[in-house]
C-alpha cells in the first residue's frame, strides 16, 4: 500500500461512522432495520480495515498533518498500533453487544427511539475512533466531550427512567472530570505553546527546574483525577447494578467495557506520550504511588468478588482488578510487564465480556444474575452447558489464554526484584480469589437446584440465536488466541515496544 | 517423525479418542466396557513396543512454539517410560475391575466414571511425557481441571466442604507450580528437561532454596489429599474411584513431578549436594521418620476398615520415600521400592473393593469369618499385606533384602530402628485386619454365602487381583534382571 492509500484509509476509519450517522438522520426509512444494519456494518467494515492494516506487521504510524490549525477535527490524525488495538477492541465490543442485545433492544425501543438510538451509536463510535486516532490535545478534549454527550443522549433515547437517572449521575460526575481534563490540557497548551502530543512530550522531557517539574506533576494528578471521574467512576459501579431491566444491562456493557477501554487508552497515552515516564517515574517517583493505588484497587476488587454472588458486581470488580494490574504493569515500566498489560486488557475484553453476556443471558432467563441460580443451565440448550464449562477454565487462567500470558509476563520481571512483594501478593490473591469463584460456580451448577425452580425465557434455538452466536464468537476468538500464542505474543510485543 | 515419536504420539492420543468414542455411545454399557478394555490393552502393547524400541534419546516432539526456549511438546526418558507403564497397567486393571463393580454396587455413574478416568489417564500420560517444565505445567493444569469436574461429580455428595477445600488446595498449589516455572525460566533461560539438570552451575544457594520451596508447595495440594480423605467423609468413596484419584492421579503424578524436577531440573548430584549443604536431608530424615511413626499409630487407632487401609497407604508411601533416603539414594533401587508399593497397594485396594461390595449387599454385614466365604479375595489380601512385611515370595521381599544389606553395610542406626518400629506396627495392623476375618464363621446366611461366591468367582473381580499378585511374584523371581534393566534404562 502506498502512503496515499494509507492516508485515505485513515480518513475512512475515522469518518465512515460520521457519514452513516448523517445519512441516517437525513434519510427517512419506514423500517429501522436499515439502521441496525448500518450500525453493525460500519463496525464490521472498520474492523476489517484495521485487521488488514495490522496483519502485514504494521509497525509504523499513519500520520496526517494536512493542516496545523488548532481545531482541525479529525483531519489531523496519528493512527498508531496502540490506537488500532483499542479501535479493534471497541468495534468488536460494539458489534457483539449490538448482536447479543438485538432482541432486547427491539422489544424495548419503539421505531422512533430505535432510529435515534442507532444514529447516536454511530456518532458515539465516531467520537471514540477520533479519540484513539488524534495526536492533538484540543481534538482529544473535543472527542472526549462528543463521546460523553452521545453516551448520555443514547440513554435518554431509550426513555427509561432508571437509566436516565443513572445517566444523569454519570453526566454530572463526568462533567467534573471533563473540567479537570480541560484545565490540565489548557495549562499544557499555554505553557508549551503547542497542541501536539510529541512536542509537549519533548518539552516536558527537557524540563530541569524542580519547581516546574512539581507543577507538571500536579497537572498530571489533576488530569488523572479527571480521567477517573469520567471513565472509572467505580463508586457508581456498585450503585443501581442490581437493576434487572434488560436495557440497563446493555448500558452496563458500554460502561464497563467501551468506557473502560477509553480510560485504559488515555492512561497509557498520558503516561507514555504526554507526560513521559522520565518525569513521572525518574524525577517524581510516582511509580510507588501508582503501585500502592493499584494494590488497593485489586484488594478491594478481590474482597467484592469474595463477598458477592451477583455476577454484575463480580464483573465490575473484575474491571477494577484489571485496572489495578494495568497500573502495576505500567509502573514497572518493563518490556515484559507491558506485554502483560496488553494481555490483561485482551483477557478482560474477551472473558469479562463473556461473563457480562452470560450475565445478560441469566437476566433473560431469571430476571437476576445470582450465581446460585446456575443450575438452570441444565434445563437449557446443551451448548450453554459447554460454554459455561469453558467459562470456568477461562476464569482460572487456563494455560495459553491471555490471562496466563499476562500472569507469566508480569511475574517474570518481578521475581528477584525489589517489587516482588507488591506484585506477587496481588497476583497470588487474585489467582486464589478467581479459583474460589470458579469452584463456587461449579458447586452451584451441580448441587444447588434453586435455579431449576422458576425459569422464564425460551428454550427455542431461534429465540436464543443471538445469544448463542455471541458466545460462540467469543469462544472462537479465545481459542484462536490460545492456539496461536506466537501470533498473539508478536502483537503484544509490538505494542510493548511501541510504548517504550 | 521417526518410529518412536509416532508411538509416543499414538499412546497419548488413544485415551482422548477412547473418551470421544465412549461419549458417542454412552447408553451401551457392555460396548463401553469392551471398548475401554481393548483400548487399555492396545496402550499396554504400545508401551511394551516403546520399551523395546527405546534408544536412550529424547525423541522430542514440539507441538506449539510460544517464545524463545518456550514450547509445548513431548519427549521420552527412561523414568517417564517406567512410570507410564505403571499407570497404563493400573488403568488396565481398574478398567477390567470397574466393569462389574458398578453393577454390583448399584452405582449408576458408570459412564461418567469411564469417561473421566480415560480423560484423566490421557492427561496423566501427557504430564509423564512432557518435554519441559512449561509443557508439564500446561498438561498438569489440564489434569487438574479434568479432576476438578471429576471431584464435583463423585466427591461433593460425600463431603461437600472437604472436596471443595481439596479442589481449592489443588488450584492453589498450581499457583506455586506456575511461579516455579517462571523462576526456572528466569534463572536458566529455558525449562527443558535435561538428563543432568539445567540449574547446575548458574544458581545461588538462595535461588535454589526458593525454587525448592516453590516446587514442594506445588505438589503440596496432592500430598495433602490423604489427610483430606481421612479427616472427612470422603473415605467412603468406592474403591475404583479411590484407585483412580488416589493412586494414579495424585500419588503417581505427584511422585513423577518430584522425580522429574529432581533429576531433570536440579540434576540429581546437585540436588544431593544442595540438600546436604542446607542439612535438608537431616531435616527430611526426621520429618519423614516422625510421619512414619505417627501414621503407623493412627492406623492402629482406627476402627473403620476403609480408614485403616487408607492410612496404611499413607504410611507405606512415606515408607517408600524414607527408604529412598536411606538406601544410598540410588534411583534404580527407588524404582523397585515404588513398584513394590504400587503393586501391593493396588492389590489391597482390589481385595478391599470385593469386601466392600460384599458388605454393601450382604444381610449380616460383618467381617467375622468372611475368609470362609471370600476365600480367594482374603487369601490375596493376606498375600498383599504380608508382602508389606516381606514375608512372602514377592517384590516386598526384595525391598526388605535391600534394607538388611544396608544394615550390614552401614551398621545399626536410628533410621533402622524407626523402620523396625514401623514394620512392627504394620504387623499389628495386619493382625487386627486379618484376625476377625479368619475367626469362626458365625454367619450362616445362605444368601450371603451365594453372594460371596458370586463375588469371589467373578472374573472381573478376581482376574485383575490375580494378575497383580502374579506380577508381584514374578518381580521377585526376576528382581535381579529388573534392577539391571532399570539401571540401563536410567543411564
Amino acid at each position: 500500500m502506498t502512503s496515499n492509500h494509507l492516508h485515505l484509509l485513515g480518513y475512512l476509519i475515522i469518518f465512515l461512522p460520521l457519514f452513516f450517522c448523517f445519512f441516517s438522520l437525513l434519510v427517512d426509512f419506514p423500517k429501522t432495520y436499515f439502521f441496525i444494519l448500518s450500525a453493525n456494518n460500519i463496525a464490521v467494515i472498520i474492523l476489517a480495515i484495521i485487521i488488514a492494516l495490522l496483519l502485514p506487521d504494521f509497525k509504523t504510524h499513519i500520520v496526517s498533518d494536512v493542516t496545523k490549525e488548532v481545531i482541525s477535527l479529525g483531519i489531523n490524525y496519528n493512527i498508531s498500533i496502540l490506537g488500532l488495538f483499542f479501535i479493534i477492541l471497541v468495534t468488536f465490543t460494539h458489534l457483539l453487544t449490538l448482536i447479543f442485545y438485538q432482541k432486547i433492544l427491539r422489544e424495548n425501543l419503539n421505531e422512533d427511539s430505535e432510529k435515534l438510538f442507532y444514529t447516536l451509536n454511530l456518532l458515539n463510535l465516531f467520537a471514540i475512533i477520533g479519540l484513539f486516532t488524534t495526536n492533538n490535545i484540543v481534538n482529544l478534549y473535543l472527542f472526549i466531550e462528543i463521546y460523553s454527550f452521545t453516551f448520555y443522549a443514547i440513554s435518554a433515547a431509550t426513555k427509561e427512567n432508571s437509566l436516565n437517572k443513572l445517566a444523569f449521575k454519570y453526566f454530572y460526575q463526568g462533567s467534573s472530570g471533563g473540567i479537570l481534563i480541560l484545565i490540565s490540557l489548557f495549562y499544557l497548551f499555554v505553557n508549551f505553546g503547542s497542541h501536539d502530543f510529541d512536542i509537549i512530550l519533548a518539552a516536558i522531557s527537557n524540563q530541569n527546574q524542580d519547581d516546574q517539574i512539581i507543577i507538571i506533576g500536579l497537572i498530571f494528578i489533576i488530569f488523572v483525577l479527571g480521567i477517573i471521574l469520567k471513565f472509572f467512576p467505580f463508586w457508581l459501579y456498585f450503585d443501581n447494578l442490581k437493576s434487572s431491566h434488560f436495557l440497563s444491562h446493555f448500558f452496563l456493557s458500554r460502561l464497563l467495557f467501551i468506557k473502560t477501554y477509553i480510560g485504559f487508552y488515555l492512561i497509557l497515552k498520558t503516561i507514555f506520550f504526554l507526560f513521559g515516564t522520565n518525569l513521572l517515574f525518574t524525577h517524581l517517583k510516582l511509580d510507588l504511588v501508582i503501585l500502592a493505588f493499584a494494590f488497593l484497587l485489586i484488594f478491594y476488587g478481590n474482597i467484592k468478588i469474595l463477598k458477592n454472588n451477583n455476577l454484575k458486581i463480580i464483573i465490575s470488580s473484575y474491571c477494577l482488578i484489571y485496572l489495578g494490574f494495568l497500573l502495576i504493569a505500567v509502573a514497572l515500566n518493563d518490556h515484559y510487564s507491558l506485554i502483560a498489560a496488553f494481555a490483561f486488557i485482551l483477557h478482560y475484553a474477551a472473558v469479562g465480556l463473556f461473563l457480562l453476556l452470560f450475565c445478560g443471558y441469566m437476566v433473560y432467563n431469571f430476571r437476576n444474575c445470582n450465581i446460585k441460580n446456575l443450575s438452570f443451565l441444565k434445563s437449557k440448550n446443551v451448548l450453554m452447558n459447554y460454554f459455561f464449562k469453558v467459562l470456568i477454565l477461562l476464569i482460572c487462567a487456563f494455560p495459553m489464554t491471555p490471562l496466563f500470558i499476562a500472569n507469566f509476563y508480569l511475574a517474570y520481571p518481578v521475581l528477584q526484584s525489589s517489587y516482588l512483594i507488591l506484585v506477587l501478593i496481588p497476583l497470588a490473591t487474585t489467582f486464589l480469589v478467581f479459583a474460589h469463584l470458579a469452584i463456587k460456580m461449579i458447586s452451584y451448577f451441580y448441587f444447588d437446584s434453586s435455579g431449576l425452580n422458576t425459569i422464564s425465557g425460551s428454550n427455542n434455538l431461534q429465540d436464543n440465536i443471538y445469544y448463542l452466536t455471541s458466545f460462540f464468537v467469543i469462544i472462537l476468538l479465545i481459542i484462536l488466541f490460545a492456539s496461536s500464542p506466537n501470533f498473539t505474543l508478536e502483537i503484544l510485543k509490538n505494542l510493548s515496544l511501541y510504548l517504550r | 517423525m521417526n518410529k518412536i515419536q509416532f508411538l509416543l504420539s499414538f499412546i497419548v492420543v488413544i485415551p482422548f479418542f477412547s473418551a470421544f468414542a465412549i461419549f458417542s455411545i454412552k447408553n451401551n454399557r457392555s460396548f463401553i466396557s469392551i471398548l475401554a478394555s481393548i483400548l487399555a490393552l492396545i496402550m499396554l502393547g504400545n508401551i511394551v513396543n516403546l520399551f523395546h524400541n527405546y534408544d536412550g534419546n529424547l525423541n522430542a516432539i514440539s507441538f506449539v512454539n510460544i517464545a524463545k526456549n518456550l514450547d509445548i511438546g513431548l519427549s521420552l526418558t527412561g523414568v517417564s517410560l517406567i512410570i507410564a507403564a505403571i499407570v497404563i497397567f493400573i488403568w488396565l486393571i481398574m478398567t477390567i475391575y470397574s466393569n462389574e463393580y458398578f453393577i454390583f454396587s448399584n452405582d449408576k455413574r458408570f459412564f461418567a466414571f469411564k469417561l473421566f478416568s480415560i480423560l484423566s489417564v490421557g492427561f496423566i500420560l501427557l504430564v509423564i511425557f512432557s518435554k519441559n517444565l512449561i509443557s508439564l505445567f500446561v498438561f498438569y493444569q489440564c489434569l487438574i481441571f479434568c479432576l476438578y469436574f471429576f471431584n464435583a461429580y463423585f466427591m461433593y455428595e460425600k463431603d461437600f466442604k472437604a472436596s471443595h477445600n481439596f479442589t481449592f488446595s489443588l488450584l492453589a498449589s498450581s499457583l506455586f507450580m506456575f511461579l516455579a516455572t517462571v523462576l526456572t525460566y528466569k534463572i536458566a533461560g529455558t525449562t527443558e528437561f535435561m538428563n543432568q539438570g539445567i540449574l547446575t552451575s548458574n544458581i545461588s544457594s538462595k535461588q535454589y532454596f526458593v525454587l525448592l520451596i516453590f516446587f514442594i508447595l506445588a505438589i503440596a495440594g496432592i500430598a495433602l489429599f490423604p489427610l483430606q480423605l481421612l479427616f472427612s467423609r470422603l473415605y467412603n468413596l468406592n474403591a475404583p474411584i479411590i484407585i483412580m484419584i488416589f493412586v494414579i492421579s495424585y500419588g503417581l503424578v505427584g511422585l513423577l513431578i518430584l522425580l522429574k524436577v529432581i533429576l531433570n531440573i536440579f540434576g540429581f548430584e546437585y540436588f544431593i549436594k544442595y540438600t546436604n549443604h542446607f542439612n535438608l536431608s537431616y531435616v527430611l530424615n526426621w520429618v519423614i521418620a516422625l510421619n512414619l511413626l505417627f501414621s503407623g499409630f493412627w492406623v492402629m487407632l482406627q476402627k473403620n476398615l476403609k480408614k485403616m487401609l487408607i492410612f496404611l497407604f499413607f504410611n507405606q508411601l512415606i515408607f517408600a520415600y524414607f527408604l529412598f533416603l536411606i538406601l544410598n539414594q540410588t534411583i534404580d533401587r527407588f524404582v523397585v521400592v515404588i513398584i513394590s508399593f504400587i503393586l501391593s497397594q493396588t492389590l489391597i485396594f482390589l481385595c478391599f473393593g470385593n469386601i466392600n461390595i460384599y458388605l454393601l449387599r450382604s444381610r449380616e454385614k460383618q467381617l467375622i469369618g468372611v475368609f470362609y466365604k471370600l476365600r480367594l479375595t482374603i487369601s490375596l489380601l493376606c498375600f498383599a499385606l504380608l508382602n508389606l512385611l516381606g514375608l512372602v515370595p514377592a517384590i516386598g521381599l526384595v525391598e526388605k533384602y535391600l534394607l538388611i544389606k544396608n544394615y550390614f553395610t552401614f551398621g545399626f542406626n536410628m533410621n533402622f530402628l524407626i523402620i523396625l518400629a514401623n514394620l512392627f506396627l504394620v504387623f499389628l495392623v495386619i493382625i487386627r485386619i486379618v484376625y476377625p476375618m479368619v475367626d469362626d464363621d458365625i454367619n450362616h446366611n445362605q444368601n450371603d454365602v451365594i453372594l460371596a461366591k458370586k463375588i469371589d468367582h467373578n472374573l472381573s473381580f478376581i482376574l485383575p487381583a490375580f494378575i497383580v499378585a502374579l506380577l508381584m511374584f514374578f518381580s521377585f523371581i526376576f528382581s535381579r534382571n529388573i534392577i539391571d534393566h532399570i539401571k540401563i534404562f536410567l543411564s
